[in-house]
């Protein structure tokens, strides 16, 4: 399995406990707001690796 | 001290959520990924964020109306609370009538199988007259309206798909570049996608879960498990499906899908999510299976051609009287065995 989608079980079971702990809307914005972060952490991953590969050689 | 009966609800009630969700996702998002519009992973994402959203902020009038709407007693007491293990048997029966179904590639609801558990939960209560609810009947007004809200929900998405193409043919008509028209697409498309998921989060995860908020209650923990905290459950088993197993059912429904135009996809979109959401706000379970189909042969009318097999259709009509009476004989079948049988 993708490592991403390990990560998106792992914030789901967080969240559930957020959930059963303190409140199921606090759970949503946890989860919500982790599996976020993370896509714009690899779209940021993924410009920079774009750009590095059109950069002409210098060799 | 732990609850087993709870405890076993728990773990049906999740695999009935994980089997939806790998098989819904398709509704929502078969049009952009099958399309080419967007990955499969930021599909997931979509899915996820939304369906988890409508499960904690909607899910409980459809909760409502399964779980406590249809089987009734005396003065307003729900036999199946007083007798949780029924509840069980139904939510097991639905499951196992589920995986059948997939296995032998019968024209499925998971809706539909909730629902013709609950009745057979009700027909078995009412048959066997057991001394903690001996007075059981079956609300025959509530299922006349769902009955009449699974028929409605696939014209109904067909007229609000037929509607919406008609706007935006008209609207996007003015647009001169090609680029910017196919952005405004796409993020039409997507957008839709997220507002399908939504919907599928208020009403599949509600009709799931429903049978949960009866052992919940049986149980004596409705002031721990709210509707909210078991919306949530079943948004995250829904959001498993999505993540482990969807991506196959999301390709080849999407493929199904789209090859009509993303206007047609996003008008089947908007014109399923609408009516499944507008089902939702009366507490009405409805399959978000047979409203995209329903949505893709409205938008489809548009053209003049038949988008949608009458093999399809025919599945569609199939779905409302075998699954729910085959799930509704197997709920009877296993609780006359364990409680009438012996």
């Amino acid at each position: 399995m993708e490592r991403w989608k390990i990560l998106y079980l792992a914030f789901l079971g967080v969240g559930f406990a957020i959930g059963r702990t303190i409140s199921p809307l606090i759970a949503v914005a946890f989860i919500w707001t982790s599996i976020l972060t993370v896509e714009i952490i690899n779209y940021w991953r993924e410009l920079k690796n774009r750009k590095k590969d059109s950069k002409p050689s210098t060799r | 001290m732990i609850d087993y009966i709870l405890l076993l609800a728990l773990v049906v009630g999740f695999y009935v959520g994980w089997n939806t969700g790998s098989n819904d996702a398709a509704n929502a998002m078969g049009v952009p990924v099958g399309g080419g519009m967007i990955s499969h992973r930021k599909a997931v994402t979509i899915m996820i964020l939304f369906v988890l959203l409508g499960a904690v902020l909607e899910s409980w009038r459809v909760m409502e109306t399964v779980g406590h709407g249809i089987v009734v007693g005396p003065e307003g007491v729900n036999p199946l609370v007083e007798i949780p293990e029924i509840a069980v048997v139904a939510l097991f029966s639905a499951g196992v009538w589920v995986s059948v179904a997939t296995t032998l590639k019968l024209p499925i609801s998971t809706t539909e199988s909730i629902i013709g558990s609950v009745i057979g939960a009700g027909l078995l209560l009412s048959y066997l007259k057991p001394a903690a609810a001996p007075e059981t009947t079956l609300e025959l007004g509530v299922i006349g309206e769902i009955g009449l809200a699974w028929v409605l929900n696939p014209f109904g998405a067909a007229f609000f798909a037929f509607i919406t193409y008609h706007i935006a043919k008209g609207g996007l008509r003015s647009i001169g570049s090609a680029t910017t028209l196919n952005r405004i697409l796409k993020s039409l498309v997507i957008a839709t996608g997220a507002f399908t998921a939504y919907s599928i989060g208020t009403n599949t995860v509600g009709n799931a879960t429903a049978l949960l908020t009866v052992v919940v209650g049986g149980s004596g923990q409705e002031v721990f498990w709210t509707p909210r905290l078991i919306g949530l459950f079943g948004g995250i088993a829904l959001s498993v499906g999505v993540i482990t197993y969807s991506w196959r059912v999301m390709e080849t429904v999407g493929r199904g899908i789209t090859r009509l135009d993303a206007t047609t996809g996003f008008a089947a979109q908007l014109g399923a999510a609408s009516t499944i959401w507008i089902f939702t706000q009366f507490g009405i379970p409805v399959s978000s299976s047979q409203a995209i189909v329903g949505g893709v042969a409205g938008a489809g009318l548009v053209k003049g051609t038949a988008a949608v097999s009458k093999g399809k259709l025919g599945k569609i009509a199939i779905a409302w009287v075998l699954t729910p009476t085959a799930a509704a004989g197997l709920t009877f079948l296993i609780g006359w065995f364990i409680w009438g049988g012996v």
